[in-house]
């Protein structure tokens, strides 16, 4: 896929992206002697140096991620059709398809290598800061901010269909953060609707390692993995019949 | 091309909305759980055998025992608790009525009598409503306990055991506890000292609140809930019969030896709805009149 | 078969400006001109040959590739510039080629170098593109255009923002690939002297329609394409104003 190095290269010139991969590896490192100071001063452990990487990752899917991925998905698409650059690579032999295949599998290795760098950055805060640090926790670790990739790349995807609809990136990113915010509120008064929506398996992370492999984990995989095949079917038969 | 698109979104159309079911299908014990407690706050009267322990490395430090019987129509209630902490016992009765507590311990042989003004009472009568909530503040309370234990419902299992009963049961690892509870419960135990010096004055008659208070080990350092096994049962009649939760926490003192804290709280209700709630007799006893004593509040 | 081929070719746009049943074929080897006024419909074509709009009826060839159907196929062998498509402001004017030669597997690198070379911008290939002016960008899209040794050009006003200098260096270089390597040219224009150094057959297009075809061959003695294409021009609009007249 020579597109998606094409992609990936885009997205790494940008200096917002290498600004926002310092401050993600930055930000566990900053909060975890915080946390400690804190610790210290009021008397609490909320957490040691073994669930201190899933409480940076309880923040991060809730919040961050989501943010960073709007911010991805609509430059990505919305902005790049703004720009007119689109079309740069468009009238080239690249099919609509390839083009959009290559954006997402895009957004997912970005997703990924920020979910990547806030784990091992939060794993090498805990070890150092904090007490009881041991492998089991690391390996946990490690395995929940991998499947917290799952959920948002779902939401990712919904908003790369989202994006489409959009001629410009502010208006597309501004959608995008109201819609998230609708889904975790419904995810709170609504459980019943929320349950359709990715975002209600955002921090689903903890249900694997509370239950596992059950019935449950199972229909939400399906669930996921379906809702991002279907968005990404209508995502892409949107972005085919797209003019530029 | 177009049928194509469709076969796919028809497809994974389909498989989105197997994959929901399915997951929301097998919720039976959180259900159960949900219908066993709304049913159970609608009964009037019941007896119910409580007791709380706390044990150090293994060793029984405290223990609460109690047999209360409630009615819930016109609040009138007795128990009978006793406390065993470090070894020494005492036993405490209480008889509440409506505007009358009486309490007898085993230290000595009067009885403290309480009353409480027309005017406390009406204000405990108006609290007392106010729990009701409406049935769309209800609603909007269950979906919000929905959403904050949508990762431990699952986890619930149920099992049937004798008598038509079913229990549930939730068992949490370090791991799984959430964040707020593993602060919650270390910041108390690291601060508990404060608690006990304001405490300690209370007392009641010949009653020393200390010691009916557990003399917990100074936790200073890497303390966290290590796990958390949350026990119901619920009748065929799907009342919550009893309810278990034990605890456990470790930590560091300020020596720096290693202690495991364990604390079981555990309750069982009986005969509900036809409990009888039987009076203390002061006629011929030695009676204390009580004040109360927090005058504060009342104006 | 000819390199490109338009068959009843309509796209309507919502504010009734468009194309309407637009037939005609560019054969090997020559440079074709479509010449008109301004909102015409020239890119509104031009993007439908490169699908980035999609025609409500008629179809489309490149090199007997149906554009709709099989692009990649139809483009693997083209070039393009098409006005109004812009490069990547933040990469220099290497890297938005480098972007453009990845989808060429077979290009060597040294090439991106070669067309820089060609349209005098070599010693700005590691500038960004957002400190360009209009001709220089033009520029790198004449070299994007160029880039994978394409044996079919479509250039849609491609001496947009160009100085004098600049189209005289255009000129030359499109006359000089057609001449030594055989490079077929479609070039949209509004500039007459443009079409009257390099076409040899022009088509002029007016309100979305075609409104005259010819040959260099076909003029007559004393005639030029300017000529020609006044002609019709002035004739088209003597054409609508009796039609008012007598309304």
């Amino acid at each position: 896929m020579p597109n998606l190095q094409n992609e990936w290269n885009k997205l790494l010139r940008k200096k917002s992206s290498i600004v926002l991969f310092c401050l993600s590896a930055l930000f566990p490192l900053l909060v975890g002697p915080a946390i400690q100071m804190m610790q210290n001063k009021f008397g609490f452990t909320a957490f040691d140096g073994e669930s201190f990487p899933l409480v940076i990752l309880s923040l991060a899917v809730s919040f961050y991620l989501p943010l960073l991925l709007a911010l991805c998905v609509s430059d990505m698409f919305a902005g790049e059709q703004e720009q007119k650059t689109l079309s740069f690579l468009l009238v080239r032999p690249l099919s609509r398809f390839k083009l959009f295949t290559s954006k997402i599998v895009c957004t997912g290795i970005y997703l990924l290598t920020l979910l990547m760098l806030v784990c091992l950055s939060s794993l090498i805060t805990g070890a150092i800061w904090l007490e009881n640090f041991t492998f089991s926790g690391l390996l946990i670790s490690l395995s929940a901010f991998l499947l917290s990739w799952f959920p948002l790349m779902a939401i990712g995807i919904l908003l790369v269909f989202l994006a489409l609809w959009f001629g410009s990136s502010s208006k597309a990113l501004t959608f995008s953060i109201l819609l998230y915010l609708v889904m975790v509120v419904l995810t709170y008064l609504f459980p019943g609707i929320a349950q359709w929506l990715p975002a209600y398996d955002n921090d689903w992370y903890q249900r694997w390692i509370n239950s596992g492999f059950t019935m449950v984990t199972m229909g939400r995989t399906i669930y996921l993995v379906s809702f991002s095949a279907l968005f990404f079917t209508v995502g892409y038969y949107k972005f085919s019949r797209k003019e530029f | 091309m177009n049928k194509k698109v469709l076969a796919v979104a028809g497809i994974s159309g389909l498989l989105m909305v197997g994959g929901v079911l399915s997951a929301s299908a097998s919720t039976s014990g959180y259900d159960l759980f949900k219908t066993a407690v709304k049913k159970t706050h609608t009964i009037n009267s019941f007896t119910a055998h409580t007791s709380a322990s706390l044990s150090d490395n293994g060793k029984e430090m405290y223990l609460v025992d109690s047999l209360n019987t409630a009615n819930l129509k016109d609040e009138s209630g007795n128990s009978n608790v006793s406390v065993t902490n470090g070894g020494t016992t005492t036993k405490v009765d209480y008889f509440s009525k409506a505007n009358q507590t009486v309490v007898k311990s085993s230290k000595d042989d009067k009885y403290y009598v309480k009353e409480e003004s027309e005017h406390k009472k009406e204000f405990k009568h108006k609290e007392h409503k106010d729990e009701n909530l409406s049935p769309k503040m209800q609603k909007d309370v269950e979906a919000i306990f929905d959403a904050l234990t949508k990762n431990y419902q699952d986890k619930i299992t149920a099992k049937d055991i004798a008598n038509g009963n079913t229990e549930l049961q939730l068992d949490l690892s370090k791991n799984q506890i959430p964040t707020v509870g593993q602060a919650v419960v270390s910041f108390f135990l690291k601060n508990i000292d404060q608690r006990k010096n304001h405490m300690e004055k209370a007392e009641f008659g010949s009653l020393q609140f200390a010691d009916l208070k557990p003399q917990l080990p100074q936790l200073t350092n890497n303390i966290n809930v290590s796990r958390v096994v949350l026990k119901g049962v619920v009748d065929k009649n799907e009342y919550l019969v009893g309810q278990e939760a034990t605890i456990y926490v470790s930590g560091e003192d300020v020596n720096g030896t290693h202690h495991d804290l364990v604390l079981k709280l555990a309750n069982k209700f009986d005969q509900l709805n036809n409990s009888k709630v039987t009076n203390v007799d002061l006629t011929g006893k030695k009676v204390v009149k009580v004040q109360d004593k927090h005058t504060g509040h009342e104006d | 078969m000819p390199v490109l081929e338009l068959q009843n070719v309509t796209k309507q746009y919502k504010n009734g400006r468009g194309v309407e049943n637009i037939s005609f074929s560019v054969e090997h080897g020559e440079i074709f001109g479509l010449l008109g006024p301004n909102g015409a419909g020239k890119t509104t074509l031009m993007k439908c040959i490169v699908a980035l709009s999609h025609p409500e009826q008629g179809k489309i060839l490149i090199n007997g590739y149906n554009v709709m159907e099989h692009f990649e196929l139809a483009m693997q062998s083209v070039g393009t510039l098409i006005s109004g498509v812009e490069a990547f402001d933040y990469l220099t004017a290497y890297q938005n080629l480098l972007l453009a030669a990845r989808l060429y597997p077979s290009l060597e690198k040294g090439r991106i170098d070669e067309v820089l070379h060609w349209v005098g911008m070599e010693e700005h290939k590691h500038e960004k593109v957002k400190s360009f002016s209009t001709g220089m960008r033009q520029r790198l899209y004449l070299a994007a255009a160029l880039l994978s040794k394409p044996s079919f050009v479509i250039l849609d006003e491609p001496t947009n923002g160009l100085d004098i200098e600049g189209k005289l260096d255009f000129q030359e270089l499109i006359s000089r690939l057609a001449k030594d390597e055989g490079v077929t040219f479609i070039l949209s224009t509004h500039l007459i002297d443009e079409v009257e150094r390099l076409c040899n057959r022009i088509a002029i297009l007016s309100k979305g329609k075609i409104i005259a075809e010819v040959d260099k061959n076909q003029l007559a003695e004393g005639q030029t394409f300017e000529s020609f294409y006044i002609n019709h021009i002035r004739k088209g609009k003597e054409v609508n104003q009796n039609a008012q007249l007598t309304k």
